[in-house]
Order: C-alpha cells, then structure tokens, then sequence
C-alpha cells in the first residue's frame, strides 16, 4: 500500500499521516489550504469553509479544535480539507482509523459525493482485503 | 584508561558542538533566502505573522512596561546616585546611555521574550513535529519554512528590536522620577545630559544587538523542536535543551558585542 502510495505524486491524502494542524480551529484547518495555494484573503477563504461545513451541518464546529470534536467530526474536516487542495486525486487511506466505525463510511461518501462531483474529483480508497464487507452497500449503490 | 575515555568523550562533544552550530548556521541561511524570495509572503504566512508577532509582542505589553517602570525607577536613580557620590556627575548621561541602551534593555527584553515565547514555540513545533502535522503541511504542498518558520523569526526581531527600543525609552523615562527624588535633577538637564551622551553609535548597537537577540529567540527554538525524537517524552526534553542552547547564545552575542564595543 505503501509503495503504491509513493507512487502517485499528484494527490490529497486523507489518512493518519495528515492530521490536522492542533493549533489551528475546523475552519482555519480548511482556510489554510486556500489561503497557501491560491494567496485568497482570510476571511474569503474562511468563508468558503464555512459555507462547506454549514452545507454538512457541522457549522457548530466551525470555531473548535481537535481535542473539542470527535473522531467523525474530524474525518468530515480533513475530508473538506482535501476538497480544498488543488489536486484531484484524493486518497483516502484507511478510513477505520479515522472513524470510529466504518458502518457509517457509506453514509459519508453518499454525504461528501455532491461535493466530489461539483469540483470534479476523483476518490480512491485504500484498504485491507478483510474490510470490504462495510464497503459492500457503497459499491451496490454505484453498481 | 580513564584518560582516553575522558579525552574521546571531550572530543566527541566538541565535534557535536560544532557540527550542531554548522546545522543552525545552514538552516538560517536556508530561512534566510526564503525571507528574500517574495513568493514565501502568501496569505496564510502573513496571517501567522501578524498573530505572532501580536504573541509575542502586544500581549507582553503591560508586564514588559511595568518591568521597565520599576527597573527604570530603581536602577537608574541608584547608577545616578553612585555616580554623584564618585563626583562623576559629567558622565552620568553617558553611564546611562550605554547601560540602558547598549545593554541592559536589548538584553533584558531578549530574556523576557526567549522565557516566554520561545518556550512556547519549542513546544508548539515539537508537538507538530511528535503529531505529524509537519507531515501534513508537506503533503499538501505548503511549505513549512514559509509558513511556520519565517513568520516566527521575523515577529521574533521585529517584536525584540520594537521591545528593546521602548523599553529604553520607558526605563530613561521612569528612571528620572526617581533621580527627581534622590538628587534634585531637573528634567531639562536630565534630559540634556541623556540627549549629549546618546550617538548614532548606540543606536546602532541597539538595533545589531536586538536584531541578533531576536533572531536567535526564534531560530534556536525551533530548531530544537525540529529535532524531536518522535514521543511525546521527548517534548520536554527537546524544550529544555532548546532553552539552555537559546540562553547560551544569548550570553555569546552579549559578550561578544562587548569586545567589538571595546575595541
């Protein structure tokens, strides 16, 4: 998994290698991606990630800090992060260890896709052979 | 037996020394050419600026000019006092001159500043550094000298040399209440006295000194919370090496600018 990761250079990782910044709130964890990328000013670009949080009713987040939310709260954040990044290859590595079940990964990928299909990215999962059963319902759905 | 060991173990903190001094020596170069490339002043890094540099400098306000007041007050109407008594009362304003402003308050600001900001920073980088978050910033392609590093060391000199240069005014100030009180001074002469005493050269030993000060405020913490081992026990550790490596370039940069000022 590893190798195959290294190997694609032009993607957004969602995993436990890329937590969010401790020191910063849900919104400015957003904001900072827009902000180094495309030099957007800070409040336009905290906006835009509030309007995404307001769109996932998760606004009540918008101002805490990791140790403030919970393991699906901070999922749905760094998931929005990489919405944010330039590329459009986003990876999601493992989602098990994020989530605190990964019963609910379908609900959130039905959740997320409007927001995928609107900027055109492409989602790729990576995960162990023995987990998917819980992906089962997500790839009936596609099919 | 015993010597051997002795003179290996000298060596080898020796070659440690140095080849740490040559690290810190080649990242500031590297932190250097980014402050000079004008792509590094992005949105997110100016935001980071203006919050440290608010950190570090607004919020110590009111301790710092307290500090000033009392020291001020104290010190300088002792150095006013002891001088009248050695009847060396012509000299008075440049005793003070070079104590207030060539030393004590760009060395004193430094050390208020290194306790609290730069512990601080030690800590917030060893704790991205142990929580991966430094790997986060690289994944997602923003440059973490930029983001993190420049911002820290450039509030650190701006907030010290700002500091140092109001602490100077606020002590000289402060100190005249209580040579009024001691001897009777008036504050026109006073005044005179300081105004005669100050040259352009004080100015810019103050503004070197701080300069210097602030940079390794910043530059050495960070440093040190870069070379965290990947633990949360390490943090401690890497603050409190971090810390006496701060305080002992400090020292350096203080003697060091006596013997250039003596020569």
């Amino acid at each position: 998994m590893e190798e195959y990761l290294a190997s694609l250079s032009n993607r957004s990782l969602i995993g436990e290698e890329t937590p969010l910044i401790s020191n910063l709130n849900m919104v400015e964890n957003i904001a900072l991606i827009k902000e180094a990328h495309e030099n957007k000013d800070m409040q336009e670009a905290q906006a835009e990630a509030l309007a995404v949080l307001a769109a996932l009713g998760l606004e009540s987040i918008a101002q805490k800090r990791v140790s403030q939310c919970n393991a699906l709260e901070i999922f749905y954040v760094m998931f929005v992060r990489a919405l944010m990044a330039p590329k459009k290859h986003i990876v999601l590595k493992m989602p098990l260890s994020l989530t605190e079940s990964l019963g609910s990964i379908c609900d959130i990928l039905a959740k997320m896709e409007p927001f995928l299909q609107e900027r055109g990215d492409f989602l790729e999962i990576l995960d162990l052979e023995v987990n998917r059963a819980h992906y089962k319902r997500c790839i009936d759905a596609v099919s | 037996m015993w010597l051997r060991r002795l003179f290996e173990k000298i060596g080898e903190n020796t070659l440690g020394a140095w080849k740490a001094f040559y690290e810190v020596l080649h990242f500031s170069f590297v932190c250097f050419f980014h402050a000079l490339n004008p792509h590094s002043y992005h949105t997110a890094m100016r935001t980071v600026l203006i919050k440290q540099i608010y950190f570090t400098a607004v919020e110590l306000l009111p301790l710092f000019i307290s500090m000033a007041v009392v020291f001020g007050s104290i010190i300088i109407g002792v150095v006013i006092y002891v001088a009248m008594s050695y009847s060396l009362q012509s000299e008075i304003g440049s005793i003070l001159v070079t104590f207030v402003l060539d030393e004590f308050a760009p060395f004193f600001t430094a050390l208020l500043v290194s306790l609290r900001s730069g512990a601080a920073i030690n800590t917030e980088i060893a704790v991205m550094k142990v929580n991966n978050e430094l790997n986060t910033l690289k994944e997602y392609d923003i440059d973490i000298i930029d983001y993190l590093f420049l911002p820290r060391i450039l509030s650190g000199i701006v907030s010290i040399t700002f500091l140092s240069v109001l602490f100077a005014i606020v002590m000289l100030l402060s100190g005249y209440v209580f040579s009024f009180l001691l001897s009777d001074i008036d504050f026109g002469t006073y005044r005179y006295m300081l105004l005669n005493a100050v040259t352009l050269q004080d100015f810019v030993i103050l503004l070197v000194k701080s300069f210097a000060f602030g940079l390794v405020t910043m530059l050495i913490p960070i440093y040190s919370g870069l070379k965290t081992q990947k633990s949360y026990t390490a943090i401690p550790v890497s603050v409190l090496q971090g810390m006496v490596k701060l305080f002992i370039a400090l020292f350096v940069i203080e003697v060091v600018s006596l013997l250039v000022q003596s020569l």
